[in-house]
């Protein structure tokens, strides 16, 4: 605004100034009026309406006009200082005048309007701005600034000072790289964030941000560069800075669980899922997608019945129901089909609960026990086989006992033929060649080659007689029923010395029983025979010219047991042959050296063995052989 | 003291032991005569025969049955059998069995049907005669009979 042109425009000031300019015109047109002459009375007068409309608006326009109009009428028209009528082109001049005026005037208005307009444009503006500033200045929570284009904080809010804990004056015209680490403004962060604003026209990135104690917080930042409207010259950045340290704890400790939650479950081998009310799926491990043969991810949000035959998936939803409506777990076996063939699941699921208790879905674990029910089932078809075979079994033992019962007949009637169908003909050589031997005497008929002759018919058919004899007792030993009964062990050694007895007279031995000998449980026949043939033994295997000495006795073992001893001074046993000599046909020396069937012995350990004791033979002392018999002490005391 | 004329009856098929007994009962100079029998069967026609009153085959009383186990047609135990299911005084006459057998079952056999003694056939013809003379003596001199 021009500064000799003081006062309101349009007001009276303006209109008197308007006068005056217009008299001042026409003075100094009257003393330019040598020059002029008649000629354009109003030439003056233009400039001053211009000025007029220009510096005071339209009401001095039009003022300064009709002045002019007047002033140059009266004195440049015609007479001087007089009116006098118009020609034609004082006229033309007049209207001249006029619409260079009125021109003049509406330029003035343009331009006051103008100027009005802009004068109210900037008050707005800045209303505006306070209005913005008192805005930015109350948001608490989030840093809002400005950054000119040399990286220089501009302005500083609330907001800004409550993240940093920087006050305005503190950073205001210091570079940005006051909020960084000294890590990030190294790698000159800051710059390449504005750099990337600037490019772009916005930048959002998370990144540390130093605080003025030096502690550090998450930010979450966003950059606008500012540009200017017309020119598209860069103005400078506003940043929006947010503290998401907090934020991001929550949120990395949620990811936290997650993690240990899906390494939970992906590192079972089970299949453990999760399904909503609908019975979607809401949360499944690798294992539970393998079992369904889809992928995890394809698999959340799907049911069942999207992966199954309709008919197993209804019976899982059925099962799922009974699980949510009740409210209460639920163990149930299921079946999937897969690529290699049907698998069987042993499922647990329980209500899946929210916060307020309510069934929002259920939880399940499942496994596979396919392997367990095939082992099952081979084991109950082996069971069945077994009791199968059982039952066969009997009958083939009621077979065979059969046939062992035949067989042992077949045995008995072969004993029987032997015993009397073998031995008759032995009797017959025996006793015809001593009758023959009787009834004619050596002298008479027979010389004495013969007589020896038929004496050595005669011994060889009682020789064989004896064996005989001897295998039918043995035979009969292993097959008849042997029953135990309490009795006197002294009794049976006197029964057995009694058949004995022709042996050791002939022999001359001497027998020597201990008294007060115990029971023994027995049986009266096979015990005296045991002992008959351990006595007959006994008195046998001496050498020549030696009298047989054999001592009896019995001490208490233990165990219950009763050992008999039956001590002699004979040949004796060497430790060799200590157990041949229990086995049938077992000799060790020739018959005529000391006769003898060999089947003795064998009867004496069978015997034993049939009454529940043993037999056995060790070294007497002072030479000679000690055999012992085994039994069980009598219970009935 | 049984009589003197009851004959001792000898069932045994063997010829050998047939001999051997015979020449045994002489040399023992028993006064009772052998009658021989060679199977069971003639020796239950004997039996049945006996103390039939007048008849041309009546047979003598025995005084003794000497009874072989291992017989044709008859065994020994069913002689005994039939003879021990006979009326008194035929169904006691004393029965010996005189057999090779040691067989305990022979043995339980032979005394549960009745038997009074039970005698192994010796091989030696000393023991034989030494059995054959005892027998008589026992039997015939010593024992007495049921009567009748």
């Amino acid at each position: 605004m021009p500064v000799g042109w003081k006062g309101r425009p349009g007001g009276l000031a303006s209109h008197a100034l308007a006068v005056a300019a217009a008299v001042a015109a026409a003075l100094l047109r009257l003393a330019l009026d040598p020059y002029f002459g008649e000629r354009s009375p109003f030439l003056l007068f233009t400039p001053v309406v211009l000025a007029a409309a220009l510096l005071g608006g339209v009401g001095p326009a039009a003022t300064a006009t009709a002045t002019g109009l007047v002033l140059g009428l009266w004195m440049f028209v015609g007479a001087r200082f007089g009116f006098s009528p118009l020609t034609v082109p004082e006229v033309t001049n007049a209207l001249a005048f006029l619409a260079v005026s009125a021109v003049a005037v509406a330029l003035a208005r343009a331009v006051a309007r103008q100027r009005t307009r802009a004068e109210t444009g900037e008050a707005g503006e800045a209303r505006a701005e306070a209005r913005f500033q008192a805005l930015v200045e109350t948001v608490p929570d989030h840093a809002i600034f400005l950054v000119g284009p040399d990286g220089r904080i501009l302005t500083w809010n609330t907001g800004a000072r409550r993240a940093t804990g920087y006050a305005a004056e503190e950073v205001v015209g210091r570079p940005l790289e006051i909020l960084y680490p000294a890590d990030a403004r190294a790698s000159a962060c800051p710059a390449r964030a504005l750099d990337a604003a600037a490019e772009g026209g916005h930048h959002r990135e998370e990144g540390w941000r130093r605080r003025k104690d030096g502690s550090l917080f998450l930010a979450d930042m966003s950059v606008t560069a500012l540009r200017d409207p017309a020119r598209g010259g860069l103005l400078g950045f506003a940043q929006v800075v947010a503290d998401i340290t907090e934020r991001k704890g929550v949120e990395e400790a949620l990811r936290r669980g997650e993690r240990l939650l899906r390494g939970v479950i992906d590192g079972a081998t089970d299949p453990i899922f999760a399904k909503d009310r609908d019975g979607r799926l809401i949360l499944l491990n690798d294992a539970t997608a393998s079992a369904l043969g889809v992928s995890a991810a394809a698999a959340v949000g799907k049911r069942d019945a999207d992966f199954l035959p309709p008919a197993g998936a209804a019976a899982i939803e059925a099962a799922d129901r009974r699980v949510m409506e009740g409210g209460v777990p639920l163990v149930v076996e299921e079946e999937l089909p897969t690529a290699g063939g049907p698998r069987t699941y042993l499922s647990t699921k329980a209500p899946l609960r929210d916060g307020e208790g309510r069934v929002v879905g259920l939880v399940g674990v499942a496994r596979d026990i396919t392997d367990r029910k095939r082992a099952e089932a081979a084991l109950r078809a082996s069971e069945a086989e077994v009791r199968e075979l059982n039952r066969t079994l009997e009958a083939r033992v009621v077979e065979r006992t059969g046939q062992l019962a035949e067989l042992n007949a077949e045995l008995e009637a072969f004993a029987h033929t032997v015993a009397h169908d073998l031995r008759a003909p032995l009797r017959a050589m025996s006793g015809l060649a001593q009758a023959l031997e009787e009834d004619y005497r050596p002298g008479s008929t027979l010389d004495a080659t013969a007589a020896e002759y038929l004496r050595r018919v005669a011994a060889a058919a009682r020789r064989m007689d004896a064996l005989i004899v001897d295998l039918l007792s043995y035979a009969r030993l292993g097959r008849e029923a042997v029953a135990l009964a309490p009795l006197a062990l002294g009794q049976a050694v006197s029964d057995a010395l009694l058949q004995v007895g022709g042996e050791v007279a002939g022999r001359g031995a001497r027998i020597d029983v201990a008294p007060d000998m115990p029971r023994v449980m027995a049986h009266r026949a096979v015990l005296v025979q045991v002992v008959a043939n351990l006595l007959s033994n006994a008195v046998k295997f001496v050498p020549p010219g030696r009298v047989p000495e054999v001592r009896v006795r019995a001490e208490p073992r233990d165990g219950g047991c009763v050992r008999l001893w039956v001590r002699d001074n004979g040949i004796g046993i060497p430790p060799a042959h200590r157990d041949r000599v229990f086995s049938v046909f077992e000799r060790l020396h020739g018959v005529a050296e000391y006769p003898g069937t060999g089947i003795g012995l064998a009867i004496v350990r069978r015997g034993a063995g049939r009454m529940g004791g043993s037999a056995g033979v060790e070294e007497a002392p002072g030479g000679g052989s000690a055999f012992w018999v085994d039994l069980r002490e009598a219970v009935d005391g | 003291m049984a009589e003197l004329g009851r004959p001792v009856l000898l069932v045994e098929d063997n010829p050998d032991d047939q001999l051997l007994i015979r020449r045994a009962y002489a040399r023992a100079r028993l006064a009772n005569p052998l009658r021989l029998v060679e199977d069971g069967d003639a020796a239950v026609d004997y039996l049945a025969g006996v103390g039939r009153q007048g008849g041309p085959g009546a047979n003598p009383f025995p005084a003794l049955v000497l009874l072989d186990l291992k017989l044709p047609r008859r065994s020994g135990l069913e002689v005994l059998a039939w003879l021990r299911a006979q009326e008194a005084p035929l169904g006691r006459t004393p029965a010996v069995v005189l057999t090779s057998s040691r067989e305990g079952a022979d043995l339980d056999r032979a005394y549960a049907l009745g038997a009074n003694s039970y005698l192994v056939k010796p091989v030696a013809i000393d023991d034989l005669y030494e059995m054959v003379r005892t027998l008589g003596l026992y039997w015939m001199v010593l024992n007495e009979g049921p009567g009748g």
